[in-house]
């Protein structure tokens, strides 16, 4: 039987691929950096926030493959449902067989 | 298979390289611009996310629409269809059945006819001739003949289609189904598969409470503990029983102090009436969810860090009193309906009895003498061993359905704990010996379902290790330390090797004797110890 792909929402997602580049930038921490940093300086400050602007070219890259890998699924999942259905008599006549074979009353 | 998203992920697909070009991202420089890239980025994630849902939901209704048109071929047999409408079935009877379907959403229409039409399929032209007799049958002695003449098989296809969720509520609904719609228009309203299996539900419908009863009565005849005269104690059959003007008394007692019971429930409550119960318990549920709604709020905001810890325990002490709230406001809406039915069919019953209406306080109070004088105690054991025999009964049918390991785990300990009471009633010898035959069996099942599942796991773990070790060698590393990951991951395949044989081969080699003689505790002992081997390897590996 084929699988529904699960598909989380956006806010998951988007933590999921960041958790792996910068734990700073999950939308539970975001909102905690300005108490983190209080006593930083401009310079300080300045770093920060282009570490951050390289974290998020590589947080675009990897939901570029992200997305394409749930389109994959998608396009997977699409032809496997029809296939399924077009063959639900045969595996029907299958699952008869292996619960004759499985059946122990 | 897993398709979560986190299979889709970069980190769990490092063949996946991203060919994807550099891309800029706009400039940040405050708090306010990173939030704001933060949230588009959440925004566009969410909006990729709808549009695969929807491309799903797509695929899942052409999947279906192929289904019906399966099904329809199915029934369109010319031998079925006469059997139909040979059956006799009133035109008002199938309006009625179709009143109920309409009721059910679009999916469940369309779940419901291709079950139908599967199980006419399974049941085949001679099952189908055999519910068309129960139909058609004057006397319940000829109801009882056409029961008796399925067949094993045909009992179980009826059971497994008899417990599925959909037509549980379809039994809801004919129940209640309105007959005022006309049906020219529903039957516009429903696919033509609608008014070809309709004959077949309406004699189903008829069927189910006597099959239910019928199908006991088998699963008892198995565990050696069939009583003809036995009091029906499912919905269906008590209300049937009651129409029948059967066990009145019996049924009487047990509603009498289900309503007691329930009732005392209720008390727990605040509120004197049901109405004043549920409008307190919903204030208590809307005032947790305001108070959980401020701290949620409070915690979005640029607070301390003291602050914030404050608020994320009073959050969680919070959301604590909101679940526990709410899952009263269930019980409770449980409880009310639980007693409607309970008085109602109270009610019917002394009806039947021909028992004048009292006021509920006085009817308890009479009803609690006669407990006294007439209702003999059923031993404590019993009811305790026909609750376990029901539950040993579903979880046969969940497995009967899904033949997997957790429903083979489930139905393994059912059965075990089924014995147990059995032996400390002291059961006739044939019925303790059927019920551990059947035990060793399932067990037996249970056994090959865990050896599958941990060869399958061994043998996708040898697959990480060794993609691994390609990574690793297309990779850039220093000769040195490729050399050391070949030495690693050839160590690592060892080991699993060993494991396999040492352990799980030579449990494989046990459960393949008769059920019965295979030493099961040993069996679990292998397992285990693979298990518990492989579980660090796996965790090294990570």
């Amino acid at each position: 039987m084929t699988q529904i792909p699960t598909l989380p929402s956006g806010q998951a997602i988007y933590d999921m691929i960041m958790q792996e580049i910068e734990p700073e930038l999950l939308t539970q921490s975001i909102p905690t950096l300005t108490a983190k940093y209080a006593s930083e300086t401009l310079q300080q400050r300045t770093e920060r926030f282009a570490r951050y602007e390289k974290a998020y070219k590589e947080y675009d890259k990897a939901y570029e493959v992200y997305m394409q890998n749930v389109q994959l699924q998608v396009r997977v999942y699409k032809k496997e449902a029809l296939q399924s259905a077009e063959h639900t008599s045969l595996q029907k006549e299958e699952s008869l067989l292996k619960k004759l074979e499985q059946s122990f009353v | 298979m897993n398709n979560s998203p986190a299979s889709a992920g970069p980190k769990n697909n490092p063949e996946a390289t991203p060919d994807v070009p550099e891309q800029s991202v706009e400039p940040i420089r405050s708090q306010e611009d990173l939030k704001a890239v933060a949230a588009r980025r959440v925004a566009e994630a969410e909006e990729a996310a709808n549009r695969a849902r929807r491309q799903v939901e797509q695929a899942e209704e052409s999947a279906d629409a192929e289904r019906v048109h399966d099904a329809e071929k199915s029934v369109a047999n010319p031998d079925i269809q006469k059997a139909l409408s040979d059956a006799g079935v009133e035109e008002s009877s199938i309006t009625h059945m179709l009143n109920a379907v309409a009721q059910l959403s679009p999916q469940e229409q369309r779940e419901l006819l291709v079950q139908s039409a599967a199980l006419a399929k399974e049941l085949g032209i001679d099952g189908i001739k055999k519910i068309v007799a129960f139909y058609r049958a004057g006397s319940d002695a000829e109801k009882k003949n056409a029961l008796n003449t399925l067949t094993q098989q045909e009992v179980e296809t009826i059971n497994r289609f008899t417990s599925s969720p959909v037509l549980q509520k379809l039994s809801e609904f004919t129940s209640k189904a309105a007959d005022e719609t006309s049906g020219g228009r529903l039957r516009d309203m429903l696919s033509g598969l609608a008014e070809k299996i309709a004959p077949f539900l309406v004699m189903l419908s008829e069927f189910m409470a006597e099959f239910k009863k019928f199908f006991k009565d088998i699963q008892d005849a198995i565990a050696g503990t069939y009583n003809p005269d036995a009091v029906p104690t499912d919905d269906a059959s008590i209300d049937s029983d009651i129409q029948n003007e059967k066990h009145l008394d019996d049924h009487r007692n047990t509603t009498t102090e289900a309503l007691a019971a329930n009732e005392k429930s209720l008390d727990a409550f605040e509120g004197d009436t049901p109405e004043l119960k549920q409008k307190n318990q919903k204030n208590k549920v809307d005032t947790l969810q305001d108070q959980v709604d401020a701290v949620h709020t409070n915690l979005t905001e640029d607070i301390s860090a003291e602050d914030r810890k404050a608020a994320e325990g009073r959050l969680a002490a919070l959301q604590a009193a909101l679940k526990q709230a709410k899952e009263g406001q269930a019980q409770l809406d449980t409880l009310l309906t639980e007693n409607k039915k309970l008085v109602a069919r109270l009610a019917t019953i002394e009806q039947k009895l021909g028992i004048e209406q009292k006021e509920p306080e006085e009817s308890a109070a009479s009803t609690s003498e006669q407990e006294k004088d007439s209702v003999p105690e059923r031993s404590a054991a019993e009811k305790q061993y026909e609750q376990l025999t029901l539950k040993t009964e579903k979880a046969q049918q969940a497995y009967n359905i899904r033949s997997e390991r957790n429903t083979a785990q489930q139905l393994s300990i059912a059965l075990a704990n089924q014995l147990n009471a059995a032996i400390a009633m002291q059961l006739p010898r044939e019925s303790l010996l059927t019920l551990k035959q059947r035990g060793q069996q399932i067990q037996k099942a249970y056994a090959q379902f865990m050896l599958e599942d941990m060869q399958q796991e061994f043998d996708e773990l040898k697959g990480s290790i060794q993609n691994a070790l390609i990574t690793s060698a297309t990779s850039r590393l220093p000769v040195n330390r490729h050399i050391e990951n070949v030495r690693h991951t050839k160590a690592r395949l060892d080991t699993l090797n060993n494991l396999q044989q040492e352990y799980l081969d030579v449990a494989a080699t046990e459960v393949k004797k008769e059920a019965g003689s295979i030493p099961y505790e040993r069996v679990n002992d292998l397992i285990r110890h693979a298990y518990s081997e492989f579980k660090k390897l796996r965790d090294d590996v990570a």
